[in-house]
């Protein structure tokens, strides 16, 4: 549906003298709220309007990680993993003043908690097993500002503030990317 | 433009939501000086509608974090009253005089065993505080109240707070207070799962373990917190206590945070039906 929507909106409101391009956005992001988890965010949108400043749709996939939990030197997981991937789709709208842009967006999708490992307990002498996977909602309101280095590439940063009911579905997260134009100038 | 803001103010309506519990009631406070953990508490009181009703003794309802979470839980127990899921009841919640600094409060009073690593102050205090509950908050609240005397009264708390409460589950059963507990996400991490030697020694020095448990774990904590859980369950299930009313969940799709009010919601429910 995201993929149709995206060809859709790209054929429909294509421009016939592009002014503004497609985007790919990569970065590494800290996220959390119960807990700090450290990952990464790629991204890619088209825009939908050709004016300077424009609506813009896009997919982005997002995956974090918590490596520590509450782990002691006594008591710690092996074998573990505490993530988030979040495969998301979003609309935006983008005001551009020279060389930078800052980007208001609206990002919905799905936020896929996965959590397993082994609970080493040498205190108390024992071991378990444990492992649950669940899919949640992710949505709320996303700031990207970006800064053009040259006429292909961006720097910027990137905040996502959760408006679900329970902060560790999705969590607040800010992150530090790079951004490729494509397409012609 | 005007439909993107009508979404996003759906959006923040809808995430503004919170649970919200109305006290039918009434409410006050006191203070409390403690030789015991030698600070004062302000000590919360919710009496329930009709209060005080002649030859009735209230059952007593004791809860942790009282100066954050007081009006919650106050709420919970009404709403609990109201539909006739629990009887009528006093509620009290302690929370401390200057709650400014709660943190180390609790960081002291809800933790079983003095150990490093944690911000904010003092740990190790729980003993101490346990004492202050059973010898000189509780003969205050019934001096003050009509409660009854029978040391059948519960326990809840999330957190640090399940902590102590299932510290407080564990002690010698002739002299402890209570006999339901609702532990709540316990913080069973702390220094390296410490909670599980006091149900060791607890099951060395009891047959039998006469009291109501409802306890939960939001499935999103992590993989320390929620085998901990599960291996707590299974030693306390395979004790084969055959007085003992017990009942445990994992609540799917919740965290640390949220956990809380759905489980004082069930649990008191489950402590006082079984």
């Amino acid at each position: 549906m995201v993929l149709f929507f995206l060809c859709l909106a790209n054929t429909t409101f294509a421009q016939k003298s592009p002014q503004n391009n497609s985007e790919f956005e990569v970065g590494g992001a800290i996220a959390g709220a119960e807990a700090l988890y450290y990952g990464f965010y790629s991204r890619y949108s088209v825009p939908i309007t050709k004016t300077n400043h424009y609506l813009k749709a896009g997919i982005g996939l997002t995956a974090y990680f918590d490596f520590k939990g509450e782990s002691t030197n006594q008591a710690y997981l092996k074998d573990d993993i505490d993530m988030r991937i979040i495969p998301y789709f979003y609309l935006g709208y983008n005001f551009t003043f020279n060389r930078f842009d800052v980007s208001l967006e609206l990002p919905i999708g799905t936020s896929i908690a996965i959590t397993k490992g082994t609970l080493v307990n040498e205190n108390i002498g024992f071991e378990r097993t444990y492992s649950n996977a669940e899919f949640l909602w992710h949505y709320g309101l996303a700031l990207s500002t970006k800064y053009s280095i040259n006429n292909k590439n961006k720097v910027g940063l990137y905040g996502f503030m959760p408006l679900v009911k329970d902060l560790a579905w999705t969590s607040p997260m800010t992150g530090i990317g790079w951004t490729i134009k494509l397409g012609d100038e | 433009m005007k439909k993107v803001f009508y979404i996003i103010i759906t959006l923040i309506f809808l995430s503004c939501q919170k649970e919200e519990f109305e006290i039918l009631g009434a409410s006050e406070s006191f203070t409390i000086t403690s030789s015991n953990v030698n600070v004062d508490f302000n000590i919360y009181i919710y009496l329930p509608p009709n209060y005080p009703q002649q030859n009735v003794d209230y059952p007593l309802i004791i809860g942790l974090d009282g100066d954050s979470e007081f009006e919650n839980m106050a709420g919970i127990v009404s709403q609990r009253i109201a539909i006739g899921n629990i009887p009528a009841s006093i509620f009290v919640g302690i929370g401390y005089v200057g709650g400014d600094d709660n943190e180390s409060n609790r960081n002291r009073d809800y933790t079983p065993s003095v150990t490093q690593g944690v911000e904010d102050g003092i740990t190790g205090g729980a003993d101490n505080f346990y004492n202050f509950i059973r010898a000189e908050l509780i003969p205050e609240l019934e001096n003050k109240y009509q409660i009854d005397t029978a040391k059948t009264k519960t326990l809840m708390g999330h957190s640090y707070g399940g902590l102590f409460t299932l510290f407080a589950m564990f002690q010698e059963r002739d002299t402890n207070p209570f006999d339901k507990f609702i532990p709540v996400a316990s913080s069973f991490w702390y220094d390296s799962g410490v909670i599980f030697e006091f149900e060791e020694s607890f099951f060395q020095n009891n047959s039998d373990f006469p009291v109501k448990i409802y306890t939960t774990m939001g499935s999103l904590e992590g993989a320390v917190m929620i085998a901990s859980f599960e291996e707590m369950n299974a030693r306390i299930n395979s004790r084969n206590y055959s007085s003992l009313k017990y009942k445990n969940e994992i609540l799917e799709k919740y965290g640390h945070s949220r956990s809380d009010y759905i489980s004082y919601q069930n649990g008191l429910d489950y402590v006082f039906n079984n």
